[in-house]
């Protein structure tokens, strides 16, 4: 094997972290070969380097992290003693809404699911981009959870659900067909309108679940906000643009994206944009059950970015 | 981590998530240098990087309630500053901003470094120069990096994550954060072997 191939295994061997046998080989080529010993006594000299690398000490953060803290909507407001200001910036606001094409695709995205858990630990966003789509995951916690805390009764779950299979026409209740979720939490599924499913760009399952709380987690947490997760679909050409797109439109209201790969993000929104959101993005907005403004401060939006056919 | 015992942050954890915002400011006080080094390292300068990290606190703190434990609370707050690291410099880029490749001041050893230093057996005035100056380098070339493999660097090599560690702070697995941390080291390697 030529030296060059022997120096990609330095870095995991430095480390600790090359497979024995492969470890055993390098050592042998080092024994043997002075320009590969040098490249590594040279990168290990790097890194002790970086090693001692400081940062400066942080300044003070708390008073600017409390300053953030601050509800912002003040900052957004028309000066009310300057009308013909506001007039002037409405009237450019429109004259600019006209003249600049959208840049925004309305293009397919497809709400895939709607998911809202009435338990006091929100969806955590980065962790639930790093699992992707695997929501089930936490199902399966949320039901171990309320396991441990069966003695105790769960919260009320009906005004959520209930809300969403009013406003949602097309969502056929098949609650029946499916087990429980977790002891006494009711679970409902509902699938998508078969019509809507062919004219779907992306084939999809609504389903909305909700899971129960143990009130345990419960004494201390009964006012907390449910979760409410959103997963989406958007067929795209073009995966890092309407990674930018998205992740743009989310800043500028105040909520961040958490890119984890290359076709999945992990959006968190104050629910009250969500109805923004899902007016300029996605397709099927208006077959979708309102997320209930009543308890989630935050909703998190799993988007996955499929390739366009 | 700084001064307080597991079992104590684990209590301003328990009342931060409870809604109090003064057993958060501990938490702050707790991990603030981690945070604010990461963010510095990544961004290379230190008035974005203040900005950032309090940010990352503020996001902390709208998400504490889904704060599961999973990893280790620094982790976690590594892992929002990383993305809040990353979404500044796409900023940036696309309003063209030069991206600062050095910081003024590099290095400021701590007392930390300093008791390093003066164990070391007395070190000549020239080899300490000769050290500031492979660390300005490093440092300068730190920020030539493609962001993925400055973050794995800052992340392993600098803060000294496991690579466990790593793969969960980047949403990764643990193979792609062997092989994009040994292509980063090749390719600082070089940038320093350039001759400048």
């Amino acid at each position: 094997m030529p030296c060059l191939d022997y120096r990609r295994w330095l870095s995991p061997y430095i480390d600790k972290q090359l497979p024995p046998e492969q470890r055993r080989e390098l050592d042998a080529h080092l024994a043997g070969c002075a320009g590969c010993r040098d490249e590594l006594a040279s990168l290990q000299g790097m890194l002790s380097t970086l090693q001692t690398l400081e940062a400066p000490a942080a300044p003070e953060l708390l008073a600017g992290i409390h300053a953030k803290l601050q509800p912002a909507p003040a900052r957004r407001r028309v000066p009310f003693l300057w009308p013909g200001l506001a007039l002037a910036a409405a009237t450019a606001l429109v004259v600019l809404a006209v003249a600049v094409p959208k840049t925004v695709q309305q293009g397919p995205m497809q709400v895939a699911s709607w998911k809202q858990e009435e338990y006091a630990a929100a969806p955590q966003p980065l962790e639930q981009a790093a699992r992707g789509v695997a929501e089930r995951e936490s199902l399966n916690r949320a039901q171990g959870r309320s396991d441990e805390a069966a003695s105790t009764p769960p919260l009320a779950l009906e005004q959520p659900l209930a809300s969403a299979s009013r406003a949602s026409g097309f969502l056929a209740d098949r609650s029946t067909q499916e087990p429980a979720v977790t002891a006494g939490a009711p679970a409902m599924r509902m699938e998508a309108d078969q019509s809507l499913v062919q004219n779907a760009a992306v084939s999809s399952v609504v389903e909305a679940k909700a899971v129960a709380a143990p009130a345990a987690a419960a004494s201390a947490n009964a006012q907390r906000p449910t979760a409410t997760v959103l997963q989406v679909q958007w067929q795209s050409l073009d995966a890092p643009a309407a990674r930018h797109q998205v992740g743009e439109w989310v800043e500028a209201r105040h909520g961040f994206s958490v890119a984890t790969d290359e076709r999945h993000l992990s959006i968190h929104l104050p629910a009250s944009e969500i109805p923004a959101f899902l007016q300029q993005f996605a397709s099927n907005a208006a077959a979708l059950p309102p997320v209930d403004p009543g308890s989630p401060l935050w909703v998190t939006v799993s988007l996955e970015l499929v390739p366009a056919p | 981590m700084g001064e307080a015992s597991s079992s104590q942050e684990t209590e301003w954890l328990n009342q931060a998530q409870a809604g109090d915002l003064r057993a958060f400011d501990q938490l702050v006080l707790l991990h603030q240098q981690t945070v604010f080094a990461v963010a510095v390292r990544m961004l290379g300068d230190p008035e974005e990087a203040k900005d950032v990290a309090q940010d990352a606190f503020v996001r902390a703190w709208r998400s504490l309630a889904a704060f599961r434990r999973e990893a280790k609370l620094s982790t976690w707050l590594v892992s929002i500053t990383m993305n809040l690291c990353r979404n500044r410099r796409r900023w940036w880029a696309r309003r063209r901003r030069v991206i600062v490749a050095s910081l003024d001041d590099p290095v400021r050893p701590d007392e930390e470094s300093a008791g390093r230093q003066a164990a070391d057996p007395a070190p000549t005035p020239d080899a300490v120069a000769q050290h500031r100056e492979r660390q300005r380098a490093a440092a300068d070339a730190l920020q030539h990096l493609e962001p993925s493999e400055r973050s794995v660097i800052v992340l392993r090599d600098i803060q000294g994550y496991t690579y466990e560690e790593i793969a969960h702070i980047s949403g990764c697995r643990v193979g792609t954060v062997k092989s994009r941390l040994s292509r980063a080291r090749a390719r600082l390697h070089g940038l320093l072997k350039e001759p400048r």
